[in-house]
C-alpha cells in the first residue's frame, strides 16, 4: 500500500491538472508569511509541498472570515494557515495533519509597562483582535473590551490611534511589520501568549490530495526543505 | 352682517364654492403628492441600495458583522425605510427597524466579485413604510388646507367687507329712500354718501331719481287729470242728468235698467230706484209706431246696437200714471268691459208728430189745391184755345186763320206745362223730356195733319226737369220754332225732318236745338229785323226772360241754338 501511494497521489494529481487549474489557496496571513506575490515562506512552503505532488497553487488574500467560508463553500481549494479543529465549525473542510507553520501570539501595545503573562493578563484592558482569528478570540473573551477588526491593517491603526491598549497578533508578523512599515512606539508586551501549530486546510472534495500533502511536507521538513525557506524569507533563525 | 342680504349669500355660496374646489383639489395634490412621493421614495431607496449595498456586500464578503449591523441599522436613518434585513447563504440575519405589516418590501440579491466570478453572499430586504408617507402627506395636505382655508376665509370677508362697502350699503339706501317716496308726490332726489364714479350704483341711482322724477311728474299729472276727470264727470253727470232726453241705461243681461237721469225720472214721473227695477215689456207700449211685436223689434234692435251700429227707433211709452208717450229713442252701445249695455236716449216727440201729422195734413191739402188750379188753368187755357181754334173756324180769312192757329198752338203749349204740373208729384217741375215730346205731339197734330212728307224727330236727355219758369219760356220758344220751320222749311210741298234736340251742356245749362234739312232762311235774315213776331218773341224770351244765348245757322237747311240757365230761378211751392 505504501508503495502504491506515490502512484495514487499522481494519478490524482494529474486528474486535477487534467482539468488545467491551479488550485486556489487563500489566506489572511501577511509578510513574511505570505505576500501578494506569492513570496512569504508559507507560499513558498506550499508551492513547493504542491508542486511535490505535481500541483501547481495560486494564492489570493481574503479576510479571516472570508478564507474559511470561501473554502468550506468550494469557492477557493485551500486555505493557510489554521488551528486545528477548525473543520468541527466548518464542515467542508480537511485538515492536511501535517503542519505548515507555529504562530506565536504576542500582544502588541504602546505602553512598555503593561505587565502581559498570558491572556488573562489582558482581561483589563482594551484589546483588538483579527475578526476570525479563534484561539486569541477564545481566550480573550473576558477582556473588558474585546474589538474585532477586518484585517492587520485595521488592528494596528487602532493602536495607533489609541483606540486600544493592546492588540493580539502574530508575534513574527507583528515585528516584521513594524520593522518593515517603521513603526515607532509599538512593541511586543512580554513573551508570547501561545504557540501553536498551524495547518493547511481543504474542501473536502481535495481529500484525496491530503496524503501527499502530507508526506511532501513531511520530506521538506526531513530534507531541509522547509527550514531553509523559512530562513530565506525571514533572514535566518 | 345681514343674514338675508346679497353680500351673506354670496360669501357663503363663495365658501361652500371655494371649500368644494380646495376639497377637489387638496385630494387632487394628495394623490399627485403621493403619486410623486412614492416615486421619489422609490428612487431614494434604489439610490441607499446601490450606494449602500457594495459596502454591505463587502462587510458581508469579510463577515464583518459589527459593520453590517452598524450599515444595516445606518439605513433606517433614510426616509421612510422603516425595516432592513441581510441575511447571508448561511441564514444568519442582521436586521434593524420593526418589521410591522403593511408598506411595501422589496428584495434584493448580494453579490461580490471575486476574481472572474460573482459570488453569491445572500439577501438585503428593504421594507418602506407607507403610512408614514401617507401621515407625512396627509400632514402636509393638513398645513396646505389650513393655510388655503385661512386665506379663502380672510379672501371671503374682504370681499364681503367690500361688497358690503361699495354696494350693499348704498343698495340698502337705495331701498329705503323708495320706501319713503312711494306715496308721496313730491321727489326729492337722493345722493349716496360716496364719492361719484360713474359706477354701476351711480347708473342704479341716476336711474332711480329719473325714473321717480317722472313719476312724481307723472303721478301730478295724473292728479290733476283726476280732478279735471271728476270735474268733467262732474259735468257730464250735470249735462247728462239735465238733458231734455230722458236717458236710461239698459243691461242686456240682467234684463232691466241699471242707470237712468233725472230727465228720464220726469218723463215716466217715477223715481229712479222704480225705473232701475224695470225692463223693456214694463215701459213699452204693445202698440209700436213700426207695428211689429216689442219682442222681436227690440232683440232685432239690440242685436244691432251691440254690433256697434246705433239705432233710432220710435217707441210709445206706457207711462205708469197712465197714457202713451211716443218718444224718439236714440240706441247706442253702452262702453263696458265686462257687461252688454245699451244707452238709450228717449225724446219725447208726441208733439212735434201731432205737429208734423197736421203740416202733412195741411201740406197735401194745399196739393190737392195747387194740382187743382193747375188743372183749372189748363182747362181754362184749353177752354181759351177752343174758343180760338173755333173762331178760326168760322173765319175766311186766311191770315186770320193762320194767326189764330198760331195762338192757339202757343195756348196749347202753356196749358200742357200745367197739365204736366199737376200730373207730377212735385208740382213746382215738370220732366222736359216727357214734355216736349207731348209738345211735338201735339203741334204734329195740329199743323202736319195730313202732311206726311215732313217729319219731326225728338233727341231728348233723360232726367231734365225744369222748374215752371224755365219750362214755361222753353215751350213757348220751341212751338215758335217748330211751326216755324213748318210753316216755311218746306215749301211747295216739300218733303223733310225736323230736329228737337234736348241734353245738358256745362256748368248747369241746358242745350235745346231746332234744326230742320228745308230751304233754309233767305239771305241777309235778321230775326230781329226780319222775323216777325213769334221770332221775336223767341228771341225775346231766350235772352231776357231765361238769360240765355241764341244763335242759328242757314246752312242745309235752318238750325237755331239755345243755352240756357236751368238754375235761374228757385222752386216756390
Amino acid at each position: 500500500m505504501a508503495r502504491r501511494f506515490p502512484i495514487v497521489v499522481l494519478l490524482c494529481s494529474m486528474a486535477v491538472a487534467a482539468f488545467g487549474q491551479a488550485l486556489s489557496l487563500v489566506t489572511d496571513d501577511t509578510y513574511p508569511r505570505s505576500t501578494p506575490e506569492g513570496t512569504g515562506f508559507e507560499d513558498l512552503i506550499l508551492k513547493e509541498a504542491f508542486g511535490r505532488i505535481g500541483l501547481s497553487v495560486k494564492i489570493a488574500f481574503l479576510p479571516s472570515e472570508r478564507t474559511l467560508i470561501n473554502v468550506n463553500k468550494g469557492i477557493d481549494d485551500g486555505m493557510f494557515v489554521r488551528l486545528a479543529g477548525v473543520e468541527a465549525e466548518y464542515p467542508n473542510l480537511v485538515m492536511v495533519p501535517e503542519s505548515i507553520c507555529e504562530y506565536e501570539f504576542a500582544a502588541f501595545g504602546a505602553d512598555k509597562s503593561l505587565a502581559v503573562d498570558g491572556y488573562e493578563s489582558l482581561w483589563p484592558y482594551r484589546v483588538a483582535i483579527i475578526r476570525g482569528w479563534r484561539h486569541p478570540e477564545a481566550n480573550l473573551a473576558g477582556a473588558r473590551r474585546l474589538v474585532r477588526v477586518k484585517d492587520d491593517d485595521a488592528l494596528f491603526a487602532m493602536l495607533e490611534h489609541g483606540r486600544v491598549d493592546a492588540i493580539v497578533y502574530e508575534s513574527l508578523e507583528g515585528r516584521m511589520r513594524i520593522r518593515r512599515l517603521g513603526i515607532e512606539g509599538v512593541y511586543q508586551l512580554g513573551p508570547p501568549l501561545a504557540t501553536i501549530d498551524m495547518y493547511l486546510y481543504l474542501n473536502a472534495r481535495h481529500k484525496d490530495l491530503v496524503p501527499g500533502l502530507v508526506s511532501a511536507l513531511q520530506a521538506m521538513k526531513a530534507d531541509g526543505t522547509w527550514s531553509r525557506i523559512v530562513d530565506t524569507v525571514t533572514g535566518g533563525p | 352682517m345681514r343674514t338675508g342680504g346679497i353680500g351673506s349669500r354670496a360669501l357663503r355660496s363663495m365658501l361652500a364654492s371655494c371649500l368644494a374646489l380646495v376639497a377637489v383639489s387638496t385630494l387632487a395634490e394628495f394623490l399627485i403628492q403621493y403619486r410623486g412621493m412614492s416615486r421619489s421614495i422609490a428612487e431614494d431607496i434604489e439610490r441607499v441600495r446601490l450606494a449602500q449595498t457594495p459596502v454591505i456586500e463587502s462587510a458581508l464578503w469579510s463577515s464583518d458583522s459589527e459593520q453590517l449591523q452598524a450599515l444595516v441599522s445606518g439605513m433606517l436613518f433614510f426616509p421612510y425605510i422603516s425595516y432592513v434585513e441581510v441575511r447571508d447563504l448561511d441564514g444568519r440575519a442582521f436586521s434593524a427597524g420593526d418589521r410591522e405589516p403593511g408598506g411595501s418590501e422589496r428584495s434584493y440579491r448580494l453579490f461580490y466579485e471575486y476574481g472572474d466570478r460573482e459570488i453569491d453572499l445572500g439577501t438585503i430586504e428593504l421594507r418602506t413604510d407607507t403610512g408614514k408617507i401617507i401621515s407625512d402627506i396627509t400632514g402636509q395636505i393638513i398645513v396646505s388646507l389650513a393655510l388655503q382655508a385661512f386665506l379663502l376665509f380672510f379672501a371671503s370677508a374682504l370681499m364681503f367687507a367690500l361688497f358690503e362697502r361699495m354696494v350693499t350699503r348704498h343698495l340698502v339706501l337705495i331701498a329705503a329712500h323708495v320706501r319713503e317716496n312711494v306715496a308721496g308726490s313730491a321727489y326729492e332726489p337722493l345722493a349716496l354718501d360716496k364719492r361719484r364714479r360713474g359706477d354701476e350704483i351711480d347708473t342704479l341711482v341716476d336711474a332711480f331719481n329719473r325714473s321717480f322724477q317722472g313719476l312724481s311728474e307723472a303721478r301730478e299729472a295724473e292728479r290733476r287729470a283726476m280732478v279735471e276727470l271728476r270735474r268733467s264727470e262732474e259735468r257730464n253727470r250735470n249735462l247728462v242728468e239735465e238733458a231734455p232726453d230722458a236717458i236710461m241705461v239698459f243691461d242686456v243681461d240682467l234684463g232691466r235698467f241699471v242707470d237712468c237721469n233725472r230727465s228720464a225720472e220726469r218723463l215716466l214721473g217715477e223715481g229712479r230706484e222704480w225705473i232701475l227695477g224695470i225692463g223693456i215689456e214694463d215701459l213699452y207700449a204693445v202698440d209700436q209706431p213700426d207695428g211689429l211685436p216689442v219682442g222681436a223689434s227690440v232683440a232685432a234692435n239690440q242685436e244691432l246696437v251691440l254690433s256697434g251700429r246705433p239705432q233710432l227707433v220710435q217707441r210709445n211709452l206706457r207711462i205708469p200714471s197712465g197714457g202713451i208717450v211716443v218718444c224718439d229713442v236714440r240706441l247706442s252701445r253702452f262702453p263696458s268691459e265686462d257687461r252688454r249695455l245699451i244707452r238709450a236716449s228717449y225724446l219725447d216727440v208726441g208733439d212735434r208728430v201731432r205737429a208734423e201729422k197736421a203740416v202733412a195734413t195741411s201740406l197735401r191739402e194745399k196739393e190737392v189745391l195747387l194740382q187743382e188750379v193747375y188743372h183749372r188753368t189748363k182747362n181754362n187755357m184749353q177752354v181759351i184755345a177752343s174758343l180760338l181754334d173755333m173762331q178760326t173756324y168760322y173765319s175766311d180769312d186766311e191770315g186770320l186763320r193762320g194767326v189764330m192757329k198760331e195762338m192757339v198752338g202757343r195756348i196749347k203749349s202753356m196749358a200742357l206745362i200745367h197739365q204736366k204740373l199737376y200730373e207730377s208729384r212735385d208740382l213746382s217741375r215738370i220732366d222736359l223730356k216727357e214734355y216736349v215730346e207731348d209738345l211735338v205731339r201735339e203741334i204734329r197734330r195740329g199743323f202736319l195733319d195730313g202732311r206726311s212728307g215732313v217729319e219731326i224727330r225728338v233727341e231728348a236727355e233723360e232726367g231734365i226737369v225744369a222748374l215752371l219758369d224755365t219750362a214755361m219760356p222753353c215751350g213757348l220758344v220751341l212751338n215758335e220754332l217748330v211751326v216755324n220751320c213748318i210753316k216755311y222749311a218746306f215749301p211747295g210741298g216739300r218733303n223733310g225732318t225736323i230736329a228737337v234736340d234736348l241734353a245738358r251742356g256745362e256748368a248747369g245749362t241746358l242745350l235745346l236745338e231746332v234744326s230742320d234739312d228745308g230751304v233754309g232762311l233767305p239771305p241777309g235774315f235778321d230775326p230781329e229785323r226780319d222775323g216777325k213776331l213769334g221770332l221775336k218773341t223767341v228771341v225775346s224770351l231766350i235772352e231776357y226772360q231765361l238769360r240765355g244765348t241764341i244763335a242759328y245757322s242757314a246752312e242745309g237747311g235752318t238750325t237755331w241754338t239755345m243755352a240756357i240757365k236751368d238754375d235761374l230761378y228757385v222752386a216756390r211751392v
